[in-house]
C-alpha cells in the first residue's frame, strides 16, 4: 500500500488555501488543510475539505464525443482532433479568424490559460477570447487600472488582520470566501471596526458594528454620500490627495451635488448611519474595503468601482500595509486567467493588443502575425453566434449555459454555430450543445499554477493519473495546434510554458517553479531575487498619480413596474460552486444542499400567501423558473435572492444581459421579476 | 539551543524509525516530513525517505494511521507519536477501530514551549522514545475558563450563542479530530441539525458534537485549530473534561481497558456515587 500526501491549491474560490489530497494506492481519499499555508493555516471551508470529492466521481468524461446525428457519441482523440483541426481551418478560410470565438477558463492553470489565448491568437489569429471574468471583475480590472494603473486586490489577505476599520460591501464573504471572513473575524477581534453595506442582511452582518442596509443599485449613491460627509467634514487626507492623486477639485464638485438628504431619498440610508460609517473609515489609521460582485454586476459596474478608488483615495487609504481596495477574485484562477491574457484586449500582464510595442514583442517571440483589433467579451461573442457572425466557439472549462445571463438566449446563440468544441471535465449544459467534446483533466491529475485573488502564485500538484483517456488542457491545445501546422507548441511539461510566461511577462518574470515550490510569489515579481509584492501602490501609485472620477449616481438598466413589481438579486451560496458541475457531485455537499430556493422576505411572503417550501414561479421578462421559497429576512422586502448553481431552477433564465458600457458586465444583481405561488389541484 | 535540540530530537526519532523499516518489523513509519517550507504528514517507508522527517508541524496524524490501518490487511504500523497521538490511539482502540497491537510507536515528548502552545496537561505518551518528560503541566488558560464558568447562565447562552453563530459549516472540528468519526454522523442529519444554513443551529450542532466528544475527546485542540472563526472549542471541550473527571473520575486516552461511564446498560444510575458532588 502506498499512502502519501499531495501539497496542491484548492479548486474552488480566488482564496487559494493550501490543501494536501490525500492519495491512497493512486486514489483520492481525502483533502485536509495545510497547517503551514499562509492563507489556509490548517483551515478549510466546506468545499475545501471536499475537494477530492468530485474527481473520481461517476460521469467524469474519459473519452471524447462527437455529435452524431442528436446525440453524442464517443470516438477517440485522433478522430475527434483531426475533426476540430479541420474544421477550424474550414471556418477560418471561408469566414475569417474573428468568425472563431474562445471562451478560455478560471479553473484551469495559468499555463493552459496562456496556452489556450496564444492558440486563439498566434494559430486563429483572433483576439476574440474572454472568459467568465468578464461576468465577475471585469469592472474591478477597468476600473482600478484607470483609477491606480493596477486591476488587482492592493492587499494580501494575511494583511486583513492589521486594519483597524474594514468596510466589507457587495461581498457575502462568510459564505464566498470563508478564509477571508477568517481574517476579517481576526481582525475584528484585535479591534478593528468593521462597517458592512450591502441590500441583503449577511451572516457578516451579525458581527458588524455597523450595518447599513441601502436600496439595491443604489452604491454610486451611497459612496459619494459618504464622500460628502467627509469632505464637508473636513475628514479627508489633504496631504495624500495633493501629493498621489490628480482631479480632486472635479470629483469635489461633483461630490457636493449628493448631500445627505438627497442620499436617502435614492439609497433609503439614514444620513446619521451613513455618517458614522464616513467617521469611522476616514478616520481610522488604516481602514480597508472589501467587495466582490454586489458591486461590480451592474451596468453601473466601473462607475461602483471608481468610486471606491475615490473614497480610498479621498481619505488616503490604499498603498499602506493592511489598508487598500480588496476586490476578492471569485474563482480560484480567475486572477490568473486574467494575468495570462485570457481576455480580448490585453496579453499576459495587462499589455495591450493595440500597442504597437506590445504585439511586436509577441509577434516575435511567437513567430506570426498578430491581430490590432480588441476581439469581442463573452457576452458580445453569444451575440454574434445568434447573428450568425461567429461560426465556431472554443470553450474550455465553462458553462455558459447557466453561468451567463438571459440563458434562453444564450441557447439560441449556440445552436447557431457551426462548430461548438468544449473541453470539460464533466458534461455540463454547455457540453450537451457540443459538436465535439474533449475530456479534460481536473487540478488532481495535473501540474501548473494557481493564481488567487492577491497575486498569489502557487503550485498545482499531480496526484493521480488521469481518469480515463482524459488530458490535461495544456497538452490537448498544444497538440491541436501542432495538428494545424503552428510552430512554438512543443512543450514536454506546465514548466517548459510557465518559463514562456515569465520571460513575456514582466509582473511574473522572477517567478519559476523552482521558487515556487519554496511557498507563494505575489506578483509584481520582477527579478529572481524579487520577494513579491505584499501590497501595491506604496508611495507611487503603478501609474504615477492616482485618478479621481466624478461620477452620478444611475438607476439599474431594468426598473420595478406593476407587471414586475419585485427585484432580483441573484449570486452564490456557501456549499456550492458556481454552476454546480463539481460541487453537486460531491456527496457531501450535495448533502447540504441538494436544490435552490428563492429567498422572499416574511412581508412579502405574506402578502402572496407563500409559505416556506411552497413552489413559486418567478418570472421576468426573459424567462421563468419554478423554485422553493425560503422565507428569510436575509432579503429586505421588495427583493428575492436566488443562487445561480442550480441548472433546475436556474436564475440566469430570469437575468439581465444589459451591460455597463465600459466593461461588458451583464446587470446579474438586479432585474425585476414578479412571483406567485404555484397551486397544485389535488 | 533550542534549534539543537530539535535536531537532536529528529536525529534520535530517525534513527530509531530506520531501525524499525530496516529490520522490517513494520510496513512503513507514519509521521512528518518536511517538503521546502511546509510540514507535511507522510508515510516513511525507505530509509532515505527519512532524510525529510520532521517533528514540528501539529498534525493528529491518529486520523491518517486509523485509515491506513482499516485499508490494511495485516502488518504493523509505526508511528511517530506525540502524548495527544497516543491518546487518540488508545481511545481508538476503545472503539474497536484501531488494533493497538498493530502499532509501533516512537514516543515523542514535547518540550515545555511545545506544551505551553497545545495549552496541554499531559505532554507527553506513555512510552517516550524521544526528548525527556516534563512531567505533568497545567497550561491551561484558567482565567478564561473561570470567567466562563462565572457566566450565569443566560449570560453563557449569550457567550455561546454568539461565538458559535460565526460558525460557517466547515466540519472542520470534525474532520480534523481523529475521533469524531462515526460512520453516520449525526450532525449531518437534518432531523438533528437543519441541512444547507449558515450558521448552523445554535445549540444543537455544536452541543451534539460537544455532547459526543464528552467521554473520547483528550484535548489536543485540533478542533480549535482547524476552526477558521476562531471559536474556543477547546475551552468547551476542556470545561467538559473537567466535569467528567469530577463526576465520574474518567479521564479519556489513558488505559485502553478503561470503559467510559457513558457506555452504560442503564441498569445502574451512572452518576449515583457522584451526585452529592452536584
Amino acid at each position: 500500500m502506498n499512502y502519501k500526501t499531495v501539497m496542491s491549491t484548492c479548486p474552488y474560490c480566488g482564496c487559494g488555501c493550501g490543501i494536501y489530497l490525500e492519495v491512497i494506492d493512486g486514489h483520492l481519499v481525502g483533502t485536509m488543510p495545510s497547517c503551514t499555508h499562509p492563507i489556509s493555516q490548517g483551515s478549510l471551508c466546506i468545499k475545501g475539505w471536499s475537494a477530492h470529492e468530485f474527481v473520481e466521481s461517476d460521469g467524469r468524461l474519459t473519452r471524447p464525443l462527437w455529435k452524431r446525428g442528436a446525440n453524442l457519441e464517443t470516438t477517440d482523440w485522433d478522430t475527434a482532433m483531426y475533426f476540430v483541426a479541420e474544421r477550424l481551418r474550414n471556418i477560418k478560410e471561408t469566414y475569417g479568424p474573428h468568425a472563431i470565438a474562445f471562451l478560455s477558463s478560471a479553473k484551469c492553470t495559468n499555463e493552459e490559460n496562456y496556452l489556450f489565448m496564444k492558440f486563439a491568437r498566434a494559430v486563429i489569429g483572433t483576439n476574440n477570447i474572454d472568459h467568465c471574468a468578464r461576468l465577475c471583475h471585469a469592472p474591478t480590472v477597468a476600473g482600478l487600472a484607470y483609477a491606480f494603473g493596477s486591476g488587482a486586490m492592493t492587499n494580501s489577505i494575511p494583511e486583513l488582520e492589521e486594519a483597524s476599520c474594514i468596510l466589507v460591501t457587495g461581498s457575502n464573504t462568510t459564505e464566498n470566501h470563508p478564509l477571508i471572513a477568517s481574517r476579517i473575524i481576526a481582525a475584528k477581534e484585535k479591534g478593528a471596526y468593521l462597517i458592512v453595506i450591502d441590500p441583503r442582511r449577511i451572516h457578516l452582518a451579525n458581527y458588524a458594528d455597523l450595518f447599513i442596509q441601502p436600496t439595491l443599485g443604489t452604491d454610486v449613491a451611497w459612496i459619494n454620500g459618504m464622500m460628502n460627509i467627509i469632505i464637508n467634514e473636513g475628514w479627508h487626507n489633504r496631504e495624500f490627495i495633493r501629493t498621489r492623486t490628480e482631479n480632486f477639485e472635479a470629483l469635489k464638485a461633483k461630490i457636493s451635488e449628493y448631500t445627505p438628504d438627497r442620499v436617502r431619498s435614492i439609497t433609503g440610508v439614514d444620513p446619521e448611519l451613513l455618517k458614522i460609517a464616513a467617521r469611522a473609515y476616514a478616520l481610522s489609521p488604516n481602514s480597508s474595503i472589501v467587495y466582490t460582485m454586489g458591486i461590480t454586476e451592474h451596468t453601473t459596474g466601473v462607475d461602483n468601482v471608481l468610486s471606491l478608488a475615490n473614497l480610498a483615495m479621498l481619505t488616503g487609504h490604499v498603498g499602506k500595509r493592511g489598508s487598500g481596495i480588496n476586490p476578492l477574485r471569485g474563482q480560484n484562477n480567475v486572477q490568473g486567467a486574467c494575468d495570462m491574457g485570457a481576455l480580448p484586449d490585453v496579453y499576459t500582464g495587462y499589455q495591450k493588443v493595440s500597442d504597437s510595442a506590445s504585439r511586436e514583442k509577441f509577434e516575435k517571440a511567437w513567430g506570426v502575425t498578430l491581430p490590432e483589433e480588441t476581439g469581442l467579451t463573452v457576452v458580445e461573442m453569444i451575440d454574434a453566434a445568434a447573428e450568425g457572425e461567429i461560426k465556431a466557439m472554443y470553450i474550455m472549462g465553462e458553462n455558459p449555459m447557466l453561468s451567463d445571463p438571459d440563458i434562453n438566449h444564450v441557447r439560441e446563440a449556440l445552436a447557431n454555430l457551426d462548430l461548438l468544441v468544449v473541453q470539460d471535465i464533466f458534461i455540463n449544459e454547455t457540453a450537451d450543445l457540443a459538436t465535439v467534446v474533449f475530456p479534460a483533466q481536473s487540478f488532481a491529475e495535473k501540474d501548473g499554477t494557481f493564481t488567487s485573488t492577491d497575486r498569489r502564485v502557487q503550485r498545482v500538484r499531480k496526484a493521480i493519473e488521469p481518469i480515463g483517456e482524459s488530458k490535461a488542457d495544456w497538452q490537448i491545445m498544444s497538440e491541436l495546434a501542432r495538428l494545424m501546422g503552428a510552430k512554438g507548441f512543443d512543450y514536454k511539461n506546465p514548466e517548459e510554458i510557465f518559463k514562456e510566461i515569465s520571460s513575456l511577462t514582466p509582473s511574473y518574470s522572477g517567478i519559476t517553479y523552482e521558487r515556487l515550490d519554496k511557498g507563494s510569489l505575489q506578483w509584481p515579481c520582477r527579478s529572481l531575487d524579487d520577494p513579491g509584492t505584499e501590497y501595491l501602490h506604496k508611495d507611487v501609485f503603478s501609474k504615477g498619480l492616482g485618478t479621481f472620477t466624478p461620477i452620478d449616481w444611475k438607476p439599474p438598466a431594468e426598473v420595478i413596474d406593476e407587471d414586475y413589481p419585485f427585484y432580483l438579486t441573484t449570486g452564490r451560496v456557501h456549499f456550492h460552486y458556481h454552476t454546480g458541475t463539481m460541487t453537486r457531485r460531491s456527496p457531501t455537499l450535495n448533502r447540504e444542499m441538494s436544490s435552490g430556493s428563492v429567498d422572499v422576505n416574511p412581508q412579502d411572503a405574506e402578502k402572496l400567501g407563500i409559505k416556506e417550501k411552497d413552489l413559486v414561479k418567478v418570472r421576468s421578462r426573459r424567462g421563468e423558473v419554478k423554485i422553493r421559497a425560503k422565507i428569510t429576512e436575509m432579503v429586505p422586502p421588495g427583493v428575492v435572492f436566488i443562487p445561480f448553481n442550480f441548472r433546475e431552477s436556474a436564475a440566469n433564465a430570469l437575468t439581465n444581459s444589459a451591460r455597463d458600457p465600459v466593461s461588458k458586465i451583464p446587470e446579474f444583481k438586479v432585474c425585476a421579476v414578479n412571483l406567485e405561488k404555484v397551486t397544485t389541484r389535488r | 539551543m533550542a534549534e539543537n535540540d530539535e535536531r537532536a530530537r529528529i536525529e534520535e526519532a530517525r534513527r530509531i524509525a530506520s531501525d524499525l523499516l530496516e529490520n522490517g518489523v513494520v510496513m512503513g513509519v507514519l509521521g512528518l516530513r518536511r517538503v521546502e517550507s511546509h510540514v507535511e504528514p507522510y508515510l516513511f517507508t525507505t530509509k532515505d525517505e527519512l532524510r525529510d522527517l520532521n517533528i514540528s508541524g501539529r498534525y493528529a496524524i491518529a486520523r491518517v494511521a486509523e485509515n491506513l490501518l482499516r485499508r490494511w490487511d495485516e502488518g504493523a504500523l509505526g508511528i511517530i507519536i506525540r502524548g495527544c497521538d497516543e491518546r487518540h490511539l488508545i481511545e481508538l482502540s476503545k472503539k474497536k477501530s484501531v488494533d493497538l497491537k498493530r502499532i509501533i510507536t516512537i514516543g515523542l515528548a514535547c518540550t515545555d514551549h511545545e506544551a505551553k502552545e497545545c495549552h496541554c496537561l499531559r505532554p507527553y505518551p506513555q512510552k517516550i522514545d524521544v526528548g525527556k518528560s516534563i512531567g505533568d503541566v497545567d497550561y491551561q488558560d484558567h482565567e478564561t475558563l473561570a470567567r466562563l464558568m462565572e457566566m450565569d447562565i443566560s449570560e453563557r447562552r449569550r457567550f455561546w450563542s454568539d461565538i458559535f453563530n460565526r460558525c460557517i459549516k466547515c466540519y472542520g472540528c470534525r474532520n480534523s479530530c481523529p475521533l469524531c468519526n462515526c460512520e453516520d454522523c449525526r450532525l449531518e442529519e437534518s432531523r438533528w441539525v437543519r441541512v444547507g444554513e449558515i450558521p448552523p443551529e445554535f445549540p444543537s450542532f455544536h452541543l451534539i458534537r460537544a455532547f459526543h466528544m464528552a467521554d473520547k475527546c483528550v484535548g489536543c485542540g485540533a478542533c480549535e485549530r482547524a476552526c477558521p472563526m476562531g471559536i474556543p472549542l477547546g475551552k468547551l471541550h476542556q470545561l467538559i473534561r473537567e466535569d467528567m473527571k469530577r463526576l465520574f473520575k474518567y479521564e479519556t486516552g489513558l488505559n485502553p481497558e478503561d470503559e467510559s461511564p457513558l457506555q452504560n446498560d442503564l441498569e445502574k444510575n451512572p452518576l449515583e456515587v457522584q451526585l452529592d458532588e452536584l
